[in-house]
């Protein structure tokens, strides 16, 4: 099928990465990108750290700079947001026009979660997933700016840490016991918490908002404690859901997003999804890295080339000159050993390694990523002298056992 | 930047010394300055190279990364670049990294590229 027409639904990383791998992979077809918002594809994950603070534009973010879809030889719908989908007929819906295609590709995304509270529609009340957002929020949050960040996770703790540097007054507010509790778990997040906390963003944890307040601009935020906080900004990030109301009922769904096999296929004929929204085997993953490995699978299924080596699901988050990597899926009740020296921190389920952390260790995070699923001897996994390469190679043997 | 490909190397040759140079042991990186430009220089089977020590994607060190067979892998958001041609070859750098050549005399580093 390296003639099909394949559109494209959706600007962010996952769409672009499907294109850039079509042609890669000698896809001769035309490619259509159709994207809501009016930029090309650009990374999101520096828009809460180096768009925020102003140290890199939007250029740096771009997945391929504008030319590069000429080179690809790829039509832009820029701004234009598509509104439903005729299977049947292979027809996708963008208002009152259809464009038809052979193959499509979903990758919307997702769109940011808005609780309930009274006081969302006041201004100065925000969020962030667009550069837009980004812009709105750099220019009102300055020097001594008042900031609540409602969502302790990883958009509020990397704004929080990105504000901070730049001198705001900040709050972080989450109903968990610590910041990023959820997908780190309490080993990491005391480390977080102690970052802020030395940094000087005010930390209110286990606590949740009732109320934002203000005569047209939010001034206040009320929290369940009673606690008053006086706020210029009030940034909401308290998760996301993805983006598939526009799609109807055509397609299976799974974990509240669109049900795919491996490869990306969904259970309609001729429709692959990539991305945030994407349940993989009924698990979707709101990460860079999802978006990259989902895009090359579904590339390579659509052109029937063979399909690149899975890959263990991995993220990062950057707060002031740290950066912390996680890969597997932590859960509560995991044994968690601590590698001293650069901090690796390894989470065992009935002896298996499920999952790595490290701060400011790329190296044995990397390492680590390879141990995933294997049994290993927590003593050997603590000692920062034995070498993770031949732990993982199974060439290292537990100390005593040697002859 | 180089018009040719595209990478961050300059169009004109760059070239430089590191007296007293210990090569990485077998698999490893250590990172050298030349004309104040740092460089990310591996040991793979036996043989030295060397490409620009900034990521393409977001800066970080590539000497702080890995060697994987014949690439080195950024340790901020894992880009890999092969080591031979400075190429991406996966994960989410769009420009290839600068590519020196090496020639190792008496303890002397010479690099060009």
């Amino acid at each position: 099928m390296t003639t099909a027409h394949v559109v494209v639904v959706g600007g962010g990383l996952a769409g672009a990465t499907v294109i850039r791998r079509l042609r890669d992979l000698g896809h001769e077809g035309s490619v259509t990108l159709v994207g809501a918002e009016r930029h090309v594809p650009y990374e999101r994950p520096e828009l809460s750290k180096g768009y925020l603070s102003g140290r890199l534009e939007i250029e740096k973010l771009q997945v391929l700079p504008p030319s590069g879809y000429t080179e690809l030889d790829v039509a832009l719908r820029l701004g234009e947001r598509a509104t439903g989908l005729d299977a049947v007929r292979r027809r996708l819906m963008i208002g009152t026009e259809d464009v038809s295609y052979d193959v499509l590709i979903v990758a919307t995304g997702s769109s940011n979660v808005r609780p309930k509270l009274p006081g969302m529609e006041l201004e100065g009340v925000l969020q962030l997933r667009t550069v837009e957002d980004a812009d709105a929020l750099r220019l009102r949050a300055g020097p001594g700016s008042r900031v609540v960040l409602v969502g302790a996770g990883f958009i509020g703790c990397e704004v929080a840490a990105t504000l901070r540097t730049v001198g705001a007054d900040v709050t972080l507010v989450d109903a968990q016991p610590g910041p990023l509790w959820g997908p780190l778990g309490r080993q990491l997040s005391e480390r977080v918490r102690a970052w802020h906390e030395t940094s000087g963003v005010r930390l209110l944890m286990g606590v949740g908002v009732v109320e934002l307040k203000g005569e047209g601009v939010v001034q206040t935020v009320l929290l369940t404690d009673g606690t008053k906080l006086l706020a210029d900004v009030v940034v909401v990030g308290v998760g996301v859901r993805p983006e598939i109301a526009w799609l109807g009922e055509e397609l299976a769904r799974a974990h509240g997003g669109v049900a795919v096999d491996r490869d990306g296929r969904t259970s309609v004929e001729g429709v692959y999804a990539a991305g945030d929204l994407a349940a993989v085997d009924g698990q979707r993953t709101e990460h860079v890295n999802a978006a990259l490995t989902q895009g090359a699978r579904v590339a390579a299924a659509v052109v029937g080339a063979p399909p690149p080596a899975a890959e263990p699901e991995w993220f990062w988050s950057e707060q002031y000159d740290h950066t912390i990597h996680l890969g597997g899926l932590p859960a509560a009740g995991d044994v968690f050993v601590e590698r001293t020296g650069p901090f690796a921190g390894f989470f065992l389920r009935d002896g298996i390694v499920e999952a790595v952390a490290t701060i400011d260790n790329g190296r044995d995070f990397r390492r680590g990523l390879r141990l995933l699923g294997g049994r290993h001897d927590p003593s050997l996994l603590g000692d920062p002298q034995a070498d993770l390469r031949k732990l993982a190679a199974g060439k290292v043997e537990p100390a005593g056992r040697v002859e | 930047m180089c018009t040719e490909c595209g990478c961050q190397a300059s169009s004109t040759a760059t070239q430089g010394t590191v007296t007293d140079f210990v090569s990485p042991a077998e698999g490893e990186l250590t990172s050298v300055s030349v004309e104040g430009v740092a460089v990310a220089v591996a040991t793979v089977g036996g043989e030295l190279f060397a490409v620009d020590d900034t990521c393409t994607h977001q800066g970080c060190s590539l000497s702080d990364g890995e060697v994987e067979g014949t690439a080195v892998v950024c340790p901020c958001h894992f880009g890999r670049f092969d080591l031979r041609t400075g190429k991406v070859l996966d994960g989410p750098p769009e420009v290839p990294v600068g590519v020196w050549k090496t020639r190792l005399q008496d303890g002397t580093l010479e690099l060009e590229r």
